[in-house]
This record gives structure tokens, sequence and C-alpha cells, in this order.
């Protein structure tokens, strides 16, 4: 082959490595170009030859070919790197000497080049700049694209600098460079199946990110980053490596292990992963150590903290792992990540620096010149990163995100950190368990400070209890305070007698709109006894549990003091068991007597129980009994009540609480300010408020006002709290919810209402106390186990905040402390999520005759006075900076219904029994602020699946579990899903199929639509068919008042009686008359028509559906409207002409919505087209539009050429995984109504007939926007453009609508094809960006 | 999150306080100050079923004294 004449400039083509892949993806969309550039900067001390070190900086390029290289893209899409033949040296210099302020002018130097970035395509992707500050004081700045080098290629680039500067650029006597291209032929030899299975095997089983900062908002670019920077002295450095090398170990695994202790300590987990950026320099490339080049890779270092290993052991362990990794650190981050399920795997990194600048080179001789580091600088943008440089101290430099991390903050990780590795050092041999790593200020914080008051000399603060006697004369204990006026008695008796003594005339219980019937304390007193030696006769003696089941009235709070009296405990049962489980309870707390009432006696009658029935409002007997006291003594830690709660097991749990822990309830501080005195008993017996509604105003000489049986409507609520004079009550957060939106004011005679069981709305209780200025709310909290109460806080101040999203929890009660530990038992500090354990008074005995159960909840306390225990709650909780703690979650699968406790357990488990079923598993599903349990249950082999076998396990469900843990819904599955360790996988099970459930037939007529509407709303639901019950979708006595506040909004009158027998809308809606349509399929379809802000409408895709639109409710908050447009294509056959003729048809209906702006407009593809042509008819009108939101919408593309994206595309518009039909071009109906169908949700509603509907549109859409010419519209517009899946020649936003838009564009890239923007990623993203904007017009 | 007491594969101790309390104890734990060791280590089964046997009566021994036995 000839030689060419004239050299090609093209030297050579490569491949980019994995990373630069990475890099060169980025950079192409990010605009910050600045975190992709690093910088070197350091001064030159001494006579410089500026001509030598320009010519050693030219030789270095022609040395190195990857110095020389630009990056594109074939038209294939695959970036190359071309290597050049020769580069113009890009050299600068800059004369500062004499400049007054010369320091700040080489900075602005420094700056001005890093802001500057590079063009990928143009060759060399780095500048020198040299400045001059007098003849022998230079400063060097070097700048470069990352993807050129790295800053392990600092030091040899500098070394082989300079050591060209001492040859004024002959590199005659020097090594051959390593190219680059060897690094990528080695590369390609790697075998990428081996490393996958390394990596694949040492994640497996990380399922979550371990995130410092999860939702934090995208990094600013042009922050820098906060630093708080400490050494460590000679002594303990010199430990640490001893320490390393005493067991094998590098020191980059020692401080590996460090940081994912602290990190453990940070994430409140036992198994965290962090990134660190290891060299990537193959051991096995012949003079790899001398190569300049882009080698560092970022891989996730997975640490796991078993409590139990010692940190000798764990360090082991690290490093075996860490080892058996080393040959596979060649695979990108982003390939590594996709081998878990976890995505993201981290956001905290970690790296071992011996760059810049080798401390040892500081200072070299270079004929008379110094080299002295200035600084460099390499973006992080993760809110932690630790980076460590070895020395005889070592040095630890902590980044963090200042916009996360205060200094301070940041200041006591790294005290942690300090902390950890001096146990490492020291104590090798301590289990990782009781490694510490909390100051002892932030532990008497956490473990003291922010902890309930506690009571001079109460037992519960001096551990185990004193052994008090609180017989019939009344002991008083020394430790009594009297500020409660009533002190010197521990027993719920004591004080109930004493108070009989001091005000005999008071009333101690009131039924509500009944005068006449008032009780005193003396004639409660003296009915009690009566009750009390019969029950005596009956063999109740102390400790004796007596079991009812009655309706609330005065009689069961007579009947309840009685018991105690008799020396027994009561045990209420509730009256939704079923007859087999009233059964059971009865035996389980071995009762001689079942106390009930007339009401309910009929229901015992059928009843296996031996135990004796004593009807306590018709009992001939109880007149021969004497109405003096029985003289039982009581003992403060006597039993006085046996609460059931679900047990996981399959059957519920009887919790013990005893005598002190109503008194300690009715004598905290919270509860004697008057709001408490008089407190209407409305909940069931058998739930745990009731010790709130009767000890509290009773052991105080207060006033119990009992309602009337039923259930309370907010009206009903209203009347009683006015003509009952009530000051006070407790309200599950499912009712509380419901008053609130129906009837907020309700609560305005009130002194206090309490409102807890469940998360809080703070929606709901900002509604309240607008409406209710004179009324505390407390929010309170706090487990069965440890008398119901303990925390509350006084939600007022903190609702005042408009930021405040999360009701929080407040502080423990008088004497109670919260701790929120670790996996290790360890205090985790603020901000981190922990386990609660309850300690302190209040805390029962534990679970009757479970000893077992016992000792695994109620377990030694490590804070609290010696002996003490404390309760494992099972909540997830964190502490807020201030102090105030907050509610996260559950641990494990406890659910709360209506504020029922429920054990997902308990519910299988009573499944399970049916013959006809191989397994179950059930589970909670929130939809639209409802929860509901759902059952997955796999047939036995033979039994056929179908509606059949759901109406039989319902039934069977029925007999044996309370009404509120019989599931919803009942899902049939073939098998239950595993995951890798053959455990159930709960996250796999399919959607519940309550949109199916509720398909049903469409309504017929307006009253039947706004009826449906009115039952999916309160169902949660997107729509329900008009032939279905209420009561098979999950429908129950509270979402009842639900549906009846809905229709009535509708102008339906109905009442909860005509729901519960008429069941259907079609029944409903008999009660009067006709119209039309399909529902869900209107033009206008009300996503969320709550809310105060102006609406936001999302206009259709091609596909004609807005459905797609549902979730970003999700993300706009409470407060935002939300309206879908749809095509008429599905009410009516003729198609529209035009996106013109779209949008004229739509406007009416929006102005009917919203008759005058601020306008708010949106939509996705053709949407956003539609929606754009809708804002100038809105403009034209004269009217405001405030947003205009196009989601990768384009006008002017030729779409035709595309038309084998138009199924893809169409079914991602539905939801539905393009990849799943062959996108052939043509629709294939069944195939696609099968996938529908598949999905088993709203989708699956979609008949064939509606799907050609869908296409049909969709082909004319498409065509419709390649016609559509848009106007010129004034403002701003909000672009999303998907940036998978773009195609070379796409236009950007700017490009398409730039010349249209007086206005300003802004586009934010969403990762996502365009056909996937509806999925849930995408639209949490937009979804942000919408609120944001929404959120900034309308505050 | 994983619970120290919920772990089927760690071991375990019982602890005992004055009242006769039990409770089931993570080994890698200190031990509170107040607790005794009624078992030592062993399987979580193991611990569990000795607190079955051995914790018959619930009442704290300071009320069992109280009430007469």
């Amino acid at each position: 082959m000839s030689e060419p004449k004239k050299q090609s400039q093209l030297q050579d083509i490569w491949p980019l490595s994995p990373l630069q892949q990475g890099l060169f993806f980025h950079a192409l969309y990010d605009d910050d170009a600045d975190v992709y550039t690093a910088q070197i900067v350091f001064e030159l001390h001494g006579a410089l030859d500026v001509d030598a070190l320009r010519a050693a900086a030219a030789t270095l390029l022609a040395r190195h070919a990857n110095l020389r290289t630009g990056f594109r893209q074939r038209k294939d899409g695959t970036p190359v790197q071309i290597v050049h033949r020769d580069v113009k040296l890009p050299w600068e210099d800059v004369d500062l000497s004499g400049h007054p302020d010369a320091e700040r002018s080489a900075d602005d130097i420094a700056d001005r080049e890093r802001a500057r970035g590079f063009d990928l395509r143009r060759p060399p992707l780095l500048r020198f700049t040299l400045i001059r500050f007098a003849p022998d004081r230079h400063r060097m700045v070097f700048t470069n694209h990352h993807i050129l080098l790295d800053g392990w290629s600092t030091p040899v680039l500098q070394t082989e600098l300079f050591a060209l500067y001492l040859t004024g650029g002959d590199d005659t006597g020097m090594p051959r460079v390593t190219p680059y291209k060897n690094y990528l032929a080695w590369l390609a030899r790697q075998d990428r199946p081996a490393a996958e299975t390394a990596w694949r095997t040492a994640l497996a089983g990380v399922d979550e990110p371990t995130l410092v900062a999860p939702g934090a908002p995208e990094p600013d670019g042009d922050a820098e980053p906060g630093r708080v920077r400490r050494e460590l002295d000679t002594a303990l450095t010199a430990a640490l490596t001893a320490r390393a090398r005493a067991h094998g170990a590098t020191l980059s695994t020692l401080l590996q292990l460090a940081w994912g202790a602290v990190l453990g300590h940070l994430t409140g987990r036992s198994d965290v992963v962090f990134g660190a950026a290891v060299s990537g320099r193959p051991a096995d490339l012949p003079g790899v150590e001398q190569m300049i080049g882009l080698f560092i890779n970022t891989l996730p270092i997975r640490v796991r903290l078993h409590p139990a290993d010692t940190v000798a052991q764990a360090l082991t362990r690290l490093q075996r792992e860490q080892t058996d990794l080393l040959a596979h650190h060649h695979l990108a981050l982003t390939d590594i990540q996709r081998l878990t399920d976890a995505g993201t795997l981290f956001d905290t990194m970690t790296v071992l620096e011996n760059y810049p600048f080798d401390p040892d080179a500081a200072g070299t001789d270079l004929g008379g010149l110094t080299l002295h580091p200035v600084g460099g600088y390499d973006a992080s943008h993760y809110p932690l990163a630790l980076a460590t440089v070895p020395g005889e101290r070592l040095a630890l430099r902590l980044d963090h995100r200042a916009d996360l991390y205060d200094e301070p903050a940041a200041g006591r990780v790294m005290d942690r950190l300090v902390r950890v590795l001096e146990t490492i050092a020291h104590e090798p041999d301590l289990p990782l368990g009781r490694v510490d790593v909390l100051s002892s200020d932030e532990r008497t914080t956490l473990l003291t400070a922010w902890q309930g008051v506690r009571r001079a000399g109460h037992p519960a603060s001096a551990g185990v209890h004193e052994a008090g006697h609180d017989g019939p004369a009344g002991r008083p204990s020394e430790a009594e305070p009297v500020s409660d006026g009533i002190g010197g008695h521990e027993t719920v008796t004591g004080r109930l007698r004493a108070l009989a003594a001091s005000q005999p005339d008071a009333v101690a219980v009131r039924v509500a709109g009944e005068p006449g019937e008032d009780i005193t304390y003396a004639e409660l007193d003296a009915r009690a006894n009566r009750l009390a030696h019969r029950l005596r006769a009956l063999g109740v003696d102390r400790e004796t549990r007596v079991a009812m089941l009655v309706e609330r009235s005065a009689d069961v709070i007579v009947a309840t003091v009685a018991i105690l009296k008799a020396g027994g405990a009561y045990a209420p049962i509730h009256h939704s068991y079923p007859d087999d489980r009233v059964e059971w309870a009865v035996g389980m707390v071995d009762a001689p007597v079942l106390l009930t009432d007339a009401g309910t006696a009929p229901r015992l009658e059928k009843l296996a129980i031996s135990a004796q029935i004593v009807v306590v409002d018709d009992d001939p007997e109880l007149a021969a009994h004497p109405a003096t006291d029985p003289d039982i003594p009581a003992h403060p830690d006597q039993l006085a009540y046996v609460l059931f709660t679900s047990g996981s097991t399959g059957l519920p749990k009887g919790s013990m609480l005893r005598h002190r822990d109503c008194v300690d309830l009715a004598r905290e501080p919270w509860m004697r300010t008057g709001a408490h005195d008089r407190v209407l008993v409305h909940s069931p017996h058998a739930f745990d408020a009731s010790t709130y509604e009767l000890w509290v105003p009773l052991l105080a000489g207060g006033t119990a006002v009992v309602a009337p049986p039923g259930r309370l409507d907010a009206a009903a609520l209203e009347r009683l709290v006015a003509a009952e004079d009530v000051t006070g009550l407790f309200i599950t957060t499912t009712l509380f919810n419901l008053v609130a939106e129906e009837r907020p004011e309700a609560f305005a005679g009130l002194r206090e209402v309490l409102t807890g069981g469940e998360a809080g709305a703070p929606g709901a209780m900002r509604k309240v106390l607008a409406a209710c200025p004179d009324t505390a709310l407390g929010n309170v909290y706090g487990p069965t186990e440890a008398t119901t109460y303990t925390t509350i806080v006084d939600m007022r101040a903190p609702l005042d905040d408009p930021a405040e999203q999360t009701p929080v929890l407040g502080r423990p009660i008088t004497d109670m402390q919260v701790y929120v530990l670790d996996a290790a038992l360890r205090p985790v500090p603020p901000g981190v999520t922990g386990e609660a354990y309850v300690a302190g008074a209040g805390l029962g005995r534990g679970y009757l005759h479970r000893p077992d159960l016992t000792a695994e909840r109620f377990v030694a306390n490590p804070f609290g006075p010696p002996g003490s225990r404390m309760y494992r709650t099972g909540d997830l909780l964190r502490w807020r900076p201030d102090g105030t703690l907050e509610y996260v979650d559950r641990v494990d699968f406890q659910v709360k219904i209506r504020g029922f406790r429920i054990e997902l357990g308990e519910v299988e488990t009573a499944l399970a029994a049916h013959p006809g079923l191989a397994h179950a598993a059930v589970l909670v599903h929130a939809d639209g602020g409802v929860k509901r349990l759902v059952a997955y249950v796999v047939p036995a082999p033979g039994v056929p699946a179908g509606p059949a076998l759901t109406a039989e396990l319902r039934a069977h469900a029925a007999a044996r579990l309370p009404e509120y843990m019989v599931p919803a819904a009942f899902v049939e599955l073939d098998t239950l899903p595993t995951g890798p360790t053959g455990k159930l996988d709960r996250r796999a099970l399919p959607a519940p199929d309550f949109a199916a459930l509720a398909a049903g037939r469409d309504p017929r007529t307006e009253r039947e639509e706004a009826l449906c509407r009115a039952v999916a709303d309160a169902l949660g639901l997107d729509r329900v068919g008009a032939d279905v019950s209420f009561f098979e979708l999950g429908g129950d006595s509270v979402t009842a008042l639900k549906l009846v506040t809905r229709a009535k909004q509708a102008g339906i009158e109905l009442t909860p009686r005509d729901v519960f027998t008429h069941q259907t809308v079609e029944a409903l809606a008999r009660l009067d008359e006709p119209g039309a349509d399909g529902l869900g399929f209107d033009v206008l379809l009300p996503i969320r028509t709550e809310g105060t802000r102006p609406p936001l409408f999302f206009v259709h895709p091609a596909g004609g559906l807005a459905w797609g639109y549902f979730p970003f409710q999700r993300h706009l908050g409470p407060d935002q409207p939300v309206y879908g447009l749809q095509a008429r294509a599905f009410t009516q056959d003729e198609l529209p002409g035009s996106v013109a003729e779209m949008a004229a048809d739509y406007l009416p209906l929006i102005r009917e919505v919203q008759p005058h702006g601020p306008y708010h407009l949106a939509g996705w593809s053709l949407g956003g087209l539609i929606a754009y042509e809708l804002a100038l008819l809105l403009q034209a009108a004269g009217e405001k539009v405030a947003l205009l939101a196009m989601i990768d919408s384009y006008n002017g593309l030729d779409l035709d050429s595309e038309r084998r994206e138009v199924l893809p595309e169409l079914l991602g518009g539905l939801g539905i995984d393009a990849s799943m039909v062959d996108a052939d071009g043509e629709p294939d109906v069944p195939r696609i109504m099968a996938a529908l169908a598949e999905r088993g949700d709203a989708l699956a509603t979609l008949d064939a007939d509606a799907l050609r509907r869908v296409y049909t549109n969709y082909a004319n859409g498409i065509r419709q926007a390649e016609e559509y010419v848009p106007g010129r519209y004034t403002g701003d517009v909000l672009f999303f453009t998907a940036l998978q899946g773009r195609r070379a020649d796409a236009p950007t936003a700017a490009a398409n609508w730039g010349r249209l838009v007086d206005g300003t564009i802004e586009d934010h890239p969403v990762d996502a094809e365009h056909h996937a923007l509806m999925e849930p990623g995408p639209v949490a993203a937009m979804g942000t960006v919408l609120a944001a904007a929404l959120t900034e017009l309308h505050g | 999150m994983s619970n120290p007491f919920e772990d089927a594969d760690a071991t375990y101790v019982v602890l005992v306080n004055d009242e006769g309390q039990h409770s089931l104890w993570p080994s890698f734990a200190d031990v509170p100050a107040g607790w005794t060791v009624a078992k030592a280590e062993d399987t979580r089964q193991a611990c569990v079923d000795h607190i079955n046997e051995n914790w018959t009566d619930m009442r704290p021994k300071s009320l069992i004294e109280a009430m007469g036995g």
C-alpha cells in the first residue's frame, strides 16, 4: 500500500471504554458541562523556562494518542473516539505580575477555564494555562475533560511533563508509552459473563438502594460541595495500618468497613452499599502504571454489618469479598446496577486518594524549580463522599452536598467515623453491634432530653415496681404527687372509692340525651358493689378475667367497675367477632362469667360457652346482693383488663394491662387540663380507646358521657358535643378524616379532640383546626400494650407551617420513653429510621398465657432503670432534628384498617384452614386513600377456581374473623410468587383486581352515573359498575358514610341505611330517573375534582384516552384539581378533522369547569399540540394561560416514517410494555386484549370495541399531528424531552418550538422512551417539576 | 430493617429480672443492668422453649408475694 501524499488527520478510530461511553452519553445530554471538567492547579517556584515547559506539553500530546482523541457518534449512534494525528497545543500565557489582585485574578482564570467546558468533537480536550505572578513564581492551570484521564493519571502526567521539561521536550530516552488502545483491547478480552456472575453473587439479596438522602432533589450543578476535613494523629494512623495488616486486609478495606458502619447508622440498615472509586488499572496489562487515560471506575461496595460479627471477623470477611471481585473491576457501574433489582444502588462514595499529588513528589527538584500543589477540582455531587489520603497522618475529607448536610451535620458524621475508626483500631474483638457510633451528647439528647418528663419517685422511673399495696383502706405511697387532688391511690378501685367518698353527688356517668339517667359517683359505687358481690359468688377473684360482650351503655360502665371491684379484670370482646371466635375468646381468658346485655343476649343462646352468662341490664338476682364494698384488696400491678389484638400466628393475643396503667394515663398532665373532664364514650368497649374514654374522666372526678348505640356520624357527633357540653373525645383517624371532610366544625364545642390510630392526614387536620379555632387537636400514638397513648402532640403549631406535610407524633408523655433503635439495639440519630421501643409508665404486663410472645416483645431495657423492660412496637419511626417523632412505616405485616390492628398472618392462617386452598397470602392495598385487605389464594389441586370458590372463601373468613378482617377481594393465582430465597415475594403479587371486580355494567342514567362516581370516589376506585354491590367492593360502615356525603355533593340524598339495604348503584338509583353513557370514556374526565387551586387539564395523546394521567395526581398535592380531556371517538363514530377542531371542541368543557383563567394545560405527544392550540384559543379570548406543559410533543414532524412505532407507542399510552406485543404495525386485537387482561387493572375493562377506537383514534391523531401548523404563542413553555430512544435527527424543544414561542422554553430531560413516559418513574419526575411550577404559581 | 429479635439464624440468651420476668435477648448485645442470664447462648427456638417452660406465672414476683402466692 502506498503512502498517501498528504497524511490524513485521522490516525485511528477506537471504540470507547464502558466508562467513556457513560461519560459521553451524559455529557451529550447534560448542560452542566463543568461536572465533567477536571482541573489540576500547581505552582512552580524558581526560575522557569516557559518554552521548555511548552515543548514538554507538546511532546506529551505527541506521545499519548489518547490525549488527541475527539468523540463522535457513527450514523447508527455508536460513539467512537477518533485519534487525530496531531493537534495544536492549547496553551495560554497570562501575565499577572504586578497585578494588584493577582491571586483573585488567578482564581478567576481557573474558574473561567472550568466553566468553558469542551466540545467533545474537537480535540484536544485539555488546556494548559500558565499564569505568571513573578519571574520566579508561576501557576499552571491544567484543565481537561474527564473522558480523557482520571485522577490516578495526574501524577504520571506531572512526572512525565517535568521529565520532558528537563530535556526541553525531547523524549528520546524515555520508555515507550503503552497505548490506551492496548487497554481497550484488554477490555475486549475480559470474560464479561464471569464478571456479571461475580457481581450478581456479590450483590445477591440487595433489593433496595442504600440512600442517605432518598428523594433528594437533583444537585445544583454550580453548587460547590461543602468539605469537612480531619487528620488522624500518627498513633491512630499507625494503629489502623497495623490492624489492617494483622487481618490481611488493606487500609482501603478497613476504611470501607468503617464507612459501612457509619452508613449503617445513617440509614438504619445492617446491609449497606456505597460507591468506591477504584483505579481500574488492570494488573495484567504491562506498563499500566505509567499510562495516562481514563481507567477509574466506581464500584459498589457492599458491607454486611452482622451485629454479632466482631470487628476482626467483619474486616476479614470484607477483605475476602473484595479480593474475589478484583478481577471483575472492569464492569461499568451501570452494567452492575442492571444486575440487581435495586436500580441506583447508593448515594455515598469513598475514595482512597493517592492523587493529585504524591506528597513525596512535592518539592521535587527540577533544575532549580520546585512544585507546589495549589488545588484541584473534581466535582462530586454525591450527598456524602469520603476521600482519604494515606500518609503518616491519615487525612479524611468528607465532601457533602451543602443543601442536604450543613456543616455541623457533616461534622457529626465525621466525628462518628473517627469514633468507629478508633474502635476498629483498638477493639478488634468487639461485636459490631456494640460499636458506639454516637457521641455521649447525642446519646443524652436521644435517651433523656427528648423523652417524657420524669415524675419524681414514680415507680416507672425506679424500674422494678415496688410492692405497693392499695387495699380498701388506701395506702398512700410516699412518692405519690397530690397535684391531681386525689393522690394516694394507684389502683382504679382505690381512686373510685375515694371519689365516691369525696364527691358522692358528682355525676360520674351521663347517658347522652337522657338527663334523668345520670349516675353519681356514689351510685356508681353502690351499683358496682352489688354486681361485684354477684360476681364473687360466681367465682370471680383477684386476677380472674371476666369476658364482656356488650353494646356500650351506662350499665356497661357499672359492670366494668364491678369486675374490678370483685378483684377481676375485664376482657371485652368485639361485637364483630363471629360466633366461633367469641367462644374461643371466652375460653382463652378462662372467664368463669360472660357479661352481656339484653340486646346481645339472644346471640349467645346458640353459642357453646361454659361460662355463666349474666345480663347486666336484666339480672333478677342482682337486687339480692348488698351495696356495700366487697373490700377485695387490689394491687397497682394487678390486672385491670385484657384486650384482644390481632396475632400473626392466626389467633388474637390478649394484651394485659394493670390498674397502675389506667391510673397513670388518667393523671398524665395532658389529660388534666380540664379538656378531658367530660369525655364522650363512643368507641367499642373492646377498642383500646375505651381506656381513655372511661378512666381519664372517671379517675379524676369527671364525667363519662355515653353516646347512644351505633356508629356516630358527623352530625350526631356535633349535636352530642353541644348538647352534653363534652370537653374532649378521641376519634380514629378514619372517622376523623370523614368528619373533617363533611363537617369540620363538628368539633368546635370541644376543648380538645384527640385522634390517632393511623397516619393522619394534614389536610383533614388543617380543615378542622380552621373550623374550630378554640379547639385543640391532639395527635396521639401508642400501642395497646403500652396503654393506648405513648406520645401526644398539639397539631395547631406544627400545621401552622404550610410546608408541614406529615402529622408529627411529638414526644413521649410523662414517664414514658420512646427509643428509636437500629438492628443492633443502638439509638439512631435524628433523621434515621429505626424501630420504636416504648418504655416507662403504662407498659403492660404482656400477653396472657403467652410467655414466649411476651419475652419476645417486652424485652430488657438497656436504657432505663435496672431490670426494666421496653416494648418492641414494630413501628418504624424517626426523630426530627427538633426532637419530635415522626411515623414512617411498619416493620412487619401488621396493618391498621379503620383503626383496627390487623396481623396479616392471622387472616392468612384463617384462610389457609379452608380445605380448598393450597396457599394464601394477604396484603393491604391502599388506593385513593381507602385501605382494603386483598387475599391471594392458590386453590388446592383439583379444586376449581372461580366465583364459587371466592364466595365460599368469603363466607369461610366471615365465620372465623371479625368483619374488619375479612378480605375485600380474593385474587386467585396458580402459585404464589417467591423470591430467590424461596420466601413469598409480596411485592410481586399482582395489583388487586378491584377495577375488574368493580366493572359490572356501565351506568345508564345520569343519576346512576353520578352515583357510580360517588361510589368510586368513596372507595378510591376509578370506576364502578352500576350492578355491583358496594360491600363486595370493600365498602363498610365508614365508607358508607363517605358515600352518603359524596352523593349529597352530587345532589342525591341518601342515608347510610339506603346504602346497606340497596347496596348497588342500580338499586340506589331506582329511588328515582334516566339519561346516558360510559363512565371513563367521557370527553371530560375528572381525575381529581377536589382542591382550591385552578385545575390542571391534561389533554389525551393520540390514542384518545387520558387515563394515563391518573398517576400524576399523586405528585401534584391534594389541593390540585386535575382533569383529563379525551377524544370523542369513544362516544361517537366520526373522527375529528384536525388539532384545531379538537381544541375548539374541548374548549367549552374546560370553561365549564373553570370559567376564567389562569389556565393550566398539559399534554403528552399529540396532547401537547392540542394543549398548545387550546392555549392559543384561550389567549385569543383574553384569558391568561399560566402554565403550558408539553410532554415530548413536536410539530411539523414527518411521523409516517415512524409507523412502526405506532403500536408500541399506543400500548405505552395504555401503560403496557410494548415489547409484549410484536410491533409489526398492525393491531393484533386479541393479543392486546390478552395483554390488557393480564394487567388486571382498570385497563382490563377496555373491551375490544374500545380498543379498536383507541387504535383508529391513534392513527388519525398521528396524521393530525403531522398536519398541525401551530400559531404564535406568547408565554413560557414547560417541556419534557424523552431522552431514551431518541433519533439522532430528532429536534430539540428549542429547535422545534423556539421560533413560535415568545417566552422561554424550559426543557426537562426525562430518562425514558417517548412511549414509556406514563410509567411511574417518568411520571414521578415530571410530576415533581409540574408540582413545583404550580406551587410557584399558587403557593 | 432486620430486627435483632427475629433472626432465626442468630443466637440468643434468656434474661430474667428480679420480678421473674423473662426476656429473649440477642447474644451479641450487652446484658442490661438488672438482668441476669437464665439460659446461656443457644438457638432462638431453644431460648423460646426455655421461656415457655420456666415462666409459668407471668405475674411479677412482688405481686405474687403481695397476693400471698
